[in-house]
């Protein structure tokens, strides 16, 4: 394969040779370091063979002198590719235009892509003003730079990596947690009610008690106080201050209600749809389509937007969009009343476990369905750990 | 073969070599009943579809056979394709 190539670069010529002395040809072309392949006798006195196109005014003395004659069959390989294409001059502007475009989609940054946070607007910002945007020359760009930058400037970003492949970038940040504002064992603070209540369990590690089981409590009541009294007294000091630390659980009720209508539409999909293709350059849009109107009553509109991409790393500044348009005729659905009222409650109970640090203790329920509205009220009781810190 | 070249080739199994690349010899590859390849040849002395002879210095070799191709000649080496029969060397 590689003599094959090494042989098409150089040129190849098939020619055929009559005569007497073939075989006194063929030593002549030994001995004139001329290499002779593909050899093939059509009767007795001519061969067909290939010769390289270096080798052909040699060979034209070694002929003579072998009294052979000789004539060109065929002639291939890249020299006499280049010299048939050499006046098709649109073909050679097109390469160039292949090989310039090529040179700009790789050497250019098309796209930029954010991903692990719902703050591009400000990552995209940043990267702007690290000269980071569409058009930046690749080799420009210092993405660890770059990345240090944003990551020293932005207390939002706990950390980020910016992957140039091809010709986009992909930047992926990792924002950092809110972490909750602790307070320090050495602060004096209260132990505060977050919530409205009544006491069932109370044990104070440190602090001075300021409600008893049983006791009701509103929210922001003090339940633990930071103040404690010395007894016996010592030295005019009457009191002192500490970092309140205490374990209280508290019965919580919830009255809560839940409505659903017992008549809603649903979409019963027709198979009907229409699809609207239009090209984005920039922020001009070509669409490929004529009308921009349909027939449709009710229909689902569905927009889409997908960047060009030649393979998944080098993408050109051109965007598809497709708008779908999927019709559906409304149909009115009855919700039975057992399965609304079930719905409401699982529903209702779901999410208010998710809101409460303990257990649901006791729960009642008053169902009604009445002018087409399903309505739940519940009576909850739970058992909950309360109490915030709160500085003194 | 004279004294020298007895020498050398008993050097060349000592040293455990192939001869010819001490002495100015052939090298004749025969693959199957098809294909002979030699290498550091001299000529060829005739050509026909059932008889190639080649000239390889002090020897002469003859290939018989029918549909008989050159397939290749350079400078060393030679090939020769095709159904072979017999082959003979004249010295």
């Amino acid at each position: 394969m590689i003599l094959y190539l090494l042989n098409f670069c150089k040129g190849v010529l098939k020619i055929s040779v009559t005569g007497a002395y073939l075989e006194r040809f063929f030593n002549l072309c030994a001995l004139n370091n001329i290499s002779v392949w593909n050899i093939s006798k059509h009767g007795l006195d001519e061969v067909h063979l290939n010769i390289l196109i270096e080798d052909y005014t040699r060979l034209q003395k070694i002929i003579s002198n072998a009294k052979c004659s000789s004539s060109v069959i065929k002639k291939s390989g890249l020299p006499y590719v280049l010299s048939k294409i050499k006046t098709r001059y649109a073909l050679i502007l097109g390469f160039f235009a292949v090989f310039a475009t090529y040179f700009v989609l790789t050497n250019y940054l098309f796209a930029i892509e954010v991903i692990g946070t719902d703050k591009t607007a400000m990552i995209y910002d940043a990267l702007e003003q690290n000269n980071i945007k569409i058009g930046t020359k690749l080799s420009e760009i210092n993405a660890n730079e770059v990345r240090n930058n944003i990551i020293l400037d932005n207390d939002e970003i706990l950390w980020m990596a910016i992957n140039l492949k091809g010709n986009m970038a992909t930047v992926e940040v990792y924002e950092r947690d809110e972490t909750p504002e602790i307070i320090s064992k050495d602060v004096a603070c209260d132990i505060i009610a977050d919530k409205t209540g009544l006491i069932d369990t109370i044990e104070v590690l440190a602090g001075e008690k300021v409600v008893d089981v049983g006791h009701t409590f509103l929210e922001g009541d003090i339940l633990v106080s930071s103040e404690v009294v010395n007894y016996p007294q010592v030295e005019d000091i009457t009191q002192r201050y500490v970092h309140s630390i205490a374990n209280i659980k508290a019965s919580i009720w919830y009255h809560i209600t839940r409505i659903l209508p017992s008549e809603i539409y649903s979409k019963d999909y027709t198979g009907a749809q229409i699809k609207n293709y239009s090209l984005i350059f920039g922020k001009k849009a070509i669409n490929l389509f004529k009308s921009t109107s349909n027939e449709y009553a009710f229909y689902d509109k569905i927009i889409s937007v997908r960047k060009i991409t030649l393979s998944p790393s080098v993408t050109i500044p051109i965007y598809l969009k497709t708008e779908q348009y999927i019709e559906y005729e409304p149909q009115l659905a009855n919700i039975n009343s057992d399965v609304g009222f079930s719905m409401l409650e699982q529903n209702l109970l779901k999410s208010l476990n998710e809101h409460i640090d303990g257990d649901i203790v006791k729960n009642s329920q008053i169902y009604n369905d009445e002018n087409n509205i399903i309505s739940i009220q519940m009576d909850i009781e739970t058992l909950e750990n309360i109490g915030v810190e709160k500085e003194r | 073969m004279n004294k020298i070249e007895q020498k050398m080739i008993d050097i060349s199994r000592k040293l455990e070599v192939p001869t010819n690349l001490i002495r100015d010899v052939s090298k004749i590859e025969v693959i199957s009943n098809d294909t002979v390849i030699i290498e550091n040849h001299k000529g060829i002395l005739n050509l026909d579809d059932t008889e190639i002879h080649i000239n390889c210095g002090d020897l002469i070799v003859k290939i018989f056979g029918f549909n008989l191709v050159l397939g290749a000649i350079s400078q060393t080496d030679i090939l020769i394709v095709g159904n072979i029969t017999n082959i003979d060397f004249l010295r």
